[in-house]
């Protein structure tokens, strides 16, 4: 392990809120304590990004959910998919993805998924106000993540 | 009383589709359909648009081959323009045409037909997957990760992202390579093409345990389709048409293809949103022709890189000049990706590839514009018209899977009636069902123009219309 930072936010662009994990990642590229992490916006997942995963420490994907209240930012601890999880065409679920890189090249990072809330995903640029606004809170609970990751590294390895 | 089947949705393709299976009173197999049930309509969408934003526009078309549409869509603006690219602007669109051939086929070799391949067609669906190969073949899936990444990564460095990139533009693309990202690419070469070689090494390998597949999968006479230059070697980006007949003989060598019309027709069912080509010549619907790696290999002469056409004098010491199972899409494929990482080498490796003059610049010159180029799944083609502003009054695009279609509900029938056996539908004949029309590698967001992912809805149809079996996925 190298201890290097993975953040991937995904999501379709023209879909206003769906594009929020892009946004977010947007966002974490002007942030000074993301600046040894690794910061990808992708529309979707796909199994290359697997071998980012591989030398990976730590990662955070970024999604929008419907599943919470508009602007809801949560955190929820990723495991691979068990077997027969993988029916797919040409993307990925985070887990699926994780489960394919453990496959691949061994142990698999501490994975998180920080999910927004969403309200609208008509055609379109730009973000609902409530998800634009959630922007902020978003990139500091991936930062704050990032950094106890960082401090419970150190301590580690102290 | 039999009643017909439907698969709805087919699975591991791009798009939405349904396939029906209609039967006769002895319950055997009389015809089978391969129904698009997808619909955008961008050739409506963009009239009125000015002709700048077509490249753009029309790579909206697909996030898997983004960069074909931007080619063969500046190729026609950069007639309307009346502009010639400067060479290197040229070579540079053919690079990352090059590098979408390899993510491309990557993606339906590796991640969609794999599993079949590795596990055969009736095994289990919850092994028969990328997580299945990656621990029955971990260097299969590890080359497939390599080789698509590989493809991706250049049109990242080049256009600045993966999907839809805005860099290729009518009169050539949008800013010259630098040495670093001529460097970068170069030095990932050696890699991708060692695991190419051996996905054809296992493939070739297994092949003889899919003797049946093959001998069943689309296997009948048709013509195919694709570009080559003057000398007869292909040519992903542009050239002249080609076409071969089953028996080895050129209906069409090195015509124009702006003069498509004369000799592509075009025909709609009103069971399909996808619109059906053929061969003028031979009429509707017996003029069927193929495009896509298969018709690439076959109506060239030669390939232009070394290590593929070796493989090139293999796969006809094997198969023929004209094999005619679309089972051989997969062995094509794999060669056809071989092709693009060493001609990708070939093209950075040119003494002005680093040059600055990257693009052409030029008002509206002409009312009328046609691009054609290769995409991964065959010959593409934009045709424009516009008027003294260039804003666009009308738009007509041919796509790969509209020129496979006819070949494709040849398939679907053939397959059907090898392995439908009864009014009961069980996996082993769905996926059978699905992966010939997997061979074609359709892709039904560009050949409909429209969105989705496929998915596939088959149903068992009995003479007197009513569905007697269904399987969705």
């Amino acid at each position: 392990m190298t201890g290097a930072t993975l953040i991937v936010g995904y999501g379709n662009g023209l879909r206003r809120d769906d594009g929020v994990g892009p946004h977010v990642v947007e966002a974490l590229r002007a942030d000074p304590r993301l600046a040894d992490a690794t910061l990808l916006a992708r529309q979707q997942l796909t199994p290359d990004l697997v071998v980012d995963i591989s030398v990976a420490d730590f990662v955070v994907f970024i999604d929008a959910t419907v599943t919470s209240a508009p602007g809801v930012v949560r955190v929820t601890p990723l495991a691979p998919a068990g077997p027969g999880a993988a029916a797919w065409s040409h993307h990925l679920e985070p887990a699926t993805l994780v489960a394919l890189a453990s496959e691949l090249y061994g142990p698999v990072p501490t994975v998180v998924v920080v999910s927004v809330g969403i309200a609208d995903t008509d055609a379109g640029e730009g973000l609902s106000p409530l998800v634009e606004a959630a922007v902020a809170h978003a990139v500091a609970v991936v930062a704050g993540l990032v950094a106890a990751r960082a401090s419970t590294m150190v301590g580690a390895h102290a | 009383m039999p009643e017909p089947i439907v698969i709805d949705p087919i699975t591991r393709i791009e798009g939405h589709s349904k396939i029906s299976i209609h039967l006769d009173d002895a319950g055997e197999v009389t015809e089978a359909r391969f129904h698009v049930t997808q619909f955008r309509g961008f050739e409506r969408i963009v009239q009125g648009r000015p002709v700048h934003e077509m490249p753009s526009i029309m790579a909206r078309i697909c996030g898997i081959c983004p960069v074909s549409h931007l080619v063969a869509s500046s190729k026609a603006c950069d007639e309307i323009l009346a502009v010639q690219p400067p060479p290197t602007g040229v070579d540079l669109r053919r690079v990352m045409n090059l590098a979408q051939m390899v993510q491309s086929n990557a993606l339906s070799f590796f991640h969609l037909s794999s599993p079949d391949l590795l596990f055969g067609f009736d095994a289990d669906p919850a092994e028969r997957n990328i997580l299945g190969v990656a621990r029955a073949n971990p260097q299969l899936a590890r080359d497939g990760v390599a080789v698509r990444r590989f493809g991706q990564q250049i049109i990242e460095w080049l256009g600045g992202k993966r999907i839809h990139p805005a860099w290729i533009v009518p009169g050539g693309v949008d800013a010259p390579l630098s040495a670093d990202a001529r460097d970068r690419i170069l030095a990932t070469i050696p890699e991708a093409i060692a695991a190419i070689e051996r996905a054809i090494a296992w493939y070739t390998a297994s092949l003889v345990r899919w003797e049946g597949e093959a001998a069943t999968f689309g296997n009948f006479r048709s013509a195919f389709m694709g570009l080559v230059d003057e000398h007869g070697t292909v040519d992903h980006y542009g050239g002249l048409l080609r076409v071969m007949d089953a028996d080895g003989t050129w209906l069409a060598d090195r015509i124009d293809p702006r003069t498509y019309q004369d000799y592509l027709g075009e025909s709609v069912e009103p069971w399909s949103y996808l619109k059906s080509t053929y061969w003028k010549a031979l009429g509707y619907p017996d003029g069927v022709y193929r495009v896509g790696p298969l018709a690439r290999l076959i109506v060239a002469d030669q390939l232009g890189t070394p290590r593929a056409d070796a493989e090139l004098g293999r796969f006809r010491e094997r198969l023929g000049r004209v094999p005619s199972s679309s089972f051989h899409y997969h062995y094509a494929r794999l060669i056809d990706t071989l092709n693009a990482a060493e001609r990708i080498e070939q093209l950075l490796r040119g003494p002005d590839i680093l040059s600055p003059r990257v693009r052409s610049m030029a008002g509206i010159n002409a009312n009328e514009g046609i691009g054609v180029s290769e995409a991964p799944r065959g010959t593409l083609l934009h045709h424009y018209r516009v008027d003294d502003d260039g804003i666009v009054q009308w738009a007509n695009l041919i796509i790969a899977t509209g020129h496979n279609n006819l070949a494709m509900n040849l398939g679907v029938t053939q397959v059907a009636r090898e392995f439908v056996k009864s009014a009961h539908l069980t996996e082993g004949m769905l996926n059978r069902v699905e992966a010939v029309i997997r061979c074609f590698d359709p892709c039904l967001s560009c050949s409909t123009h429209a969105l989705g992912e496929m998915a596939l809805h088959l149903e068992l149809i009995a003479p007197d219309g009513q569905i007697v079996d269904e399987l969705r996925r």
